[in-house]
Parts: structure tokens; sequence; C-alpha cells
């Protein structure tokens, strides 16, 4: 593929949704033109879809389609002349409807001019912590599966540590004067938030259907690491769980339970969270039923059910590791924090909506009383599409109301005004 | 942890990881926990070797240069050497 091919790798969400700029046009063209919002699209040098395609009909039908795919580049290499986009839904066997090819144009020599930002860019705040995560199986005393091609097998994932939720981190620490601390429970769960096997679909802390989780326990402690100049030790535990018998929409059933502990290193450095080093080792149970294949579950070549994915049914012990480092200076901006495009900003939000959700389910009329003229706010900031402070001001509800349902039922007291 | 069977499943996963020899090998040092965190990295993942360009715009400018079609991935993030999908 390597040598026959371009490869570019795109969020699906960029290809549906408004923006300025040539590439958002050319990226909503694309997807347009698309059986579905994913997909695999092979395009000619202009731009032009030649085919999209979501499924083979086997393994052997994936390099026939790309030889398909060059024969069409071929004939119709760039924009000089009008063509039709093919579309299959499984490659050969079932094919829709043609679309004409669309029309925008990319300027020989074009690129991104300095107005527009690339939407493959992502600019973070100085001191914004980019942490990566790898799962793997282990499959006796600590010894890991050599495997990585499944999701069973190999997890991946990266998250970032905004400034704002190190200054909890940092505030919790500098009051204890290096002694041992609770982690402020916002800050630990986004750290086990993606340790996990398994799809995004199945996530057991902030699950994106919305599937209710049974468990997102987490108790991570931390203090000063003796010896180590800088650096502070963390312990902890974390219990995350979801099941969904039948989602609505595709009918699809997962379960994933996932208990694991911790422990690690964090630097802090000038009042900023410099490093961060976690290692979680436990159990993990995953169950994923693709929807709508009740009598095809376990069978079939796996390309021929990309989108609804293979069926899982797996329990086992697994190793999670967590190394967090600064962003390069290349990706952060002073301004960064009020620069951020206000897609990026409503994404951030929500994916917060989950813990808020949770907090209104678990904690009931008696914990969002306390953060009532803080919600009134916040829809106010939402409706006026003020998206940064907005983000911001959910931090802080979410804030509260960790420290809220943290106090039992007699001792809760509505916190004071804010100031800001 | 928010009840105490989840504190007492809790208890049981570490007691029954403590006797993992491996699972549980206490580094002591940021160093040696970082060396152990790298050795959980897979040493190899065949779409990590792929050279996979993340803006339309630069992938056009190659195509165009090296004579060849493009082909577009669009998943759900943006960087299938990192991020989950």
């Amino acid at each position: 593929m390597q040598s026959d091919f371009v490869a570019v790798s795109v969020a699906a969400g960029n290809m549906h949704r408004p923006a300025a700029g040539l590439e958002n046009e050319l990226l909503r063209a694309i997807g347009k033109s698309g059986p579905a919002p994913q997909g695999i699209a092979v395009l000619n040098a202009d731009g032009q879809v030649l085919d999209w395609v979501l499924m083979f009909d086997d393994d052997a039908s994936v390099l026939k389609f790309l030889d398909h795919a060059r024969q069409r580049f071929a004939v119709h290499p760039d924009n000089s002349a009008p063509f039709m986009t093919e579309r299959y839904q499984r490659f050969p066997g079932s094919k829709r409807d043609d679309v004409a090819a669309h029309t925008v144009t990319v300027p020989k020599g074009g690129g991104h001019d300095d107005t527009v930002r690339c939407p493959a860019d992502s600019i973070y705040e100085p001191g914004t912590l980019i942490a990566k995560v790898a799962g793997r199986r282990v499959i006796e005393e600590g010894r890991l599966t050599g495997d990585t091609v499944n999701q069973e097998d190999y997890s991946q994932d990266r998250f970032v540590i905004t400034p704002g939720t190190q200054r909890q981190l940092l505030e919790a620490v500098n009051k204890a004067d290096g002694k041992r601390v609770r982690v402020p429970d916002q800050v630990a769960r986004q750290w086990v938030t993606y340790a996990y096997m398994g799809m995004l679909d199945v996530n057991p802390f902030n699950n994106p259907a919305g599937a209710t989780s049974d468990h997102k326990d987490v108790a991570f402690d931390i203090e000063t690491a003796g010896g180590h100049p800088g650096w502070y030790r963390i312990t902890g535990e974390s219990h995350g769980s979801v099941k969904t018998e039948r989602r609505q929409g595709d009918g699809a059933g997962f379960e994933n339970d996932v208990q694991l502990t911790w422990r690690g290193f964090a630097r802090i450095e000038n009042d900023r969270l410099v490093s961060l080093l976690l290692r979680g080792d436990g159990d993990e149970r995953l169950m994923w039923n693709p929807g709508g294949l009740p009598g095809a579950i376990g069978r079939g070549p796996e390309v021929a059910n990309l989108p609804a994915g293979r069926h899982v049914d797996w329990k086992g012990p697994v190793s999670f590791s967590i190394i967090g480092t600064p962003a390069k200076a290349e990706q952060t901006s002073p301004t960064a924090a009020g620069a951020a495009a206000p897609e990026d900003r409503h994404r951030e939000i929500q994916a917060k909506i989950p813990q808020l959700r949770d907090h209104m389910e678990k904690g009931g009329a008696r914990v969002m009383q306390t953060v009532a003229p803080l919600m009134q706010e916040f829809q106010k900031l939402m409706r006026e599409q003020r998206f940064d402070e907005a983000s911001k001001q959910l931090d802080k509800i979410l804030g509260q109301l960790d420290a809220a349902s943290a106090v039992p039922e007699k001792a809760a007291a509505p916190p004071k005004p804010s100031t800001n | 942890m928010s009840t105490s069977s989840s504190r007492n499943s809790t208890l049981a996963l570490a007691l029954a990881l403590i006797g993992s020899a491996g699972a549980l090998r206490s580094a002591d040092s940021p160093e040696a926990l970082r060396a152990e965190l790298l050795a959980l990295q897979p040493p190899k993942l065949v779409w990590r070797e792929i050279d996979w360009n993340y803006c339309l715009l630069d992938g056009i400018a190659k195509a165009r240069a090296e004579k060849k079609p493009i082909l577009l991935w669009a998943f759900i993030n943006s960087d299938p050497a990192e991020e989950r999908c």
C-alpha cells in the first residue's frame, strides 16, 4: 500500500461540519458523497473520490478493491474530465448508486493560507500534558501477549491534561504540603477513562453512546516521593463498568468491566505537571455483540463486518501504561485557551456531559442544588455560544459536584457564591 | 469507592495481583517505572509503519508529485497511530 498510494487519515467529524477554508470545503464534499460518516475512499490526485467502500466480501476482496481503485485512477487521474464516484457497501458484492464526483478544485501548489487553521492541527495551551495510553492483554504471570491486532489484545489512546485540570491536582497537593492526600475525583477519573480494551463504544467511564455506567469508582492518593525530588508517588484503584443489552439504534449489546490497581509518579515543576507515569494492572471483562446479527455472531470474515465490529466475548488480566509529557512548543500557543476553535470547545464540553449526567442520576436534587447558580450561568454561556467560558464553568461545576457528593447528606451545604 | 461490595472486590483483586509475580513488580523510582511502561509498548505496530498524512492538502500535493492515488481513511478519531477507533 505504501508504494502504490499516499495514505491520508482524517477525522470523520471534520467531513460533516461547517467550517471555513478550502480544506474543510473539500472534506465536506468528499464526506457528502460517502455511503456512511466513516469509511475508506480512494481519491485521485486532485482529491476527487474514485471509490468509497465500507466493508469487503472477504479478505481477498481487500486487495481486489485496491487493484480496482488503481485501475480507475489510471483512467481518472485528475479532474480534467467528469466521472462518477463508485460507492460500495461491501466490495464487490454490494454496490450502491454512483454519484457524480465532486468538483471542488485545489489550485496547483495550493495549501493553507494564514487565516485558516488546518483541521488536522491541535493547538494547546502552554503547559498542557499529552498522555499516551497503551493496554495489553496479559497471558500469565505478567507476560504480555505478542498479539496486537485484535482489540482484546491491544488498545491505544491519547488524552490531554489541560493546565486547568492540573491546577485542581496542584491545589490538593499544595494544601497537603507533601503529605498523602486524595487526588480530586475529576482528575483521577480522566486518568482511568481511557484504560480499557475494546473500541470507543465500550468506554466504561465516559460512554459515547450514553450507556449508563454501573461503576465509575476512582480512589487515588498522591504524596511526596521520598528520595526523588520534584516527584510525587501515586497509588490508586479504579472500577469502571458499563452494560447494555440492546443499544437503541443499531441494537448492539455490550459489557465492559475493568478493575485496576494503579501505581505511578507525577513530576511537578513551577506549578505545572510536567510528567505523569502510571501503570494499572487488573482484570477486564469485555463483551461486544454487534446488532442485527443474532444468527451470524462469530461467523464470517471480519472485513465483512467493519462498521459493526466483530463479536468479542473475553475476560482476562490486563496491564495499562500511561505516559504523559508536555505538548511540544510548536503544538502550543499562548492564546490557545481563548483561540481554540469553537467546535473543539464544544466537543470538550460534550465529553464532560456524561459526568454531569452521572451526578444528576446519583446525587439527585440535593447535590444539584449546590450548583444551581453556576448551572444557570453555564446555560447562559452555552446559549451565547461562549464555549471557552462555558467549558471552564463546567469544570467548576463538576469540581463542586465531586466535593458535594463526597460529603454526607446532613453536612452538605451550598457553596459560597462564585466571585468570578 | 462508592460501595462496600466494590471495596471488597477491589481488595480481592489487589490481593490476587500481589500474588502475581509479574503484574505488580514494584518499580520504586520514576526511571524504573518509565522503563517498565515502555516495556509495555508493543515493539512493532504495522499501522504505525504507514506514512500517514493528517492534512488532506499535503496528501494531494504528494499525490500530484508522485502521481499516485490517495487512500483516505475517515475514522472517528484523527490519528490512527495513537488513538482508538
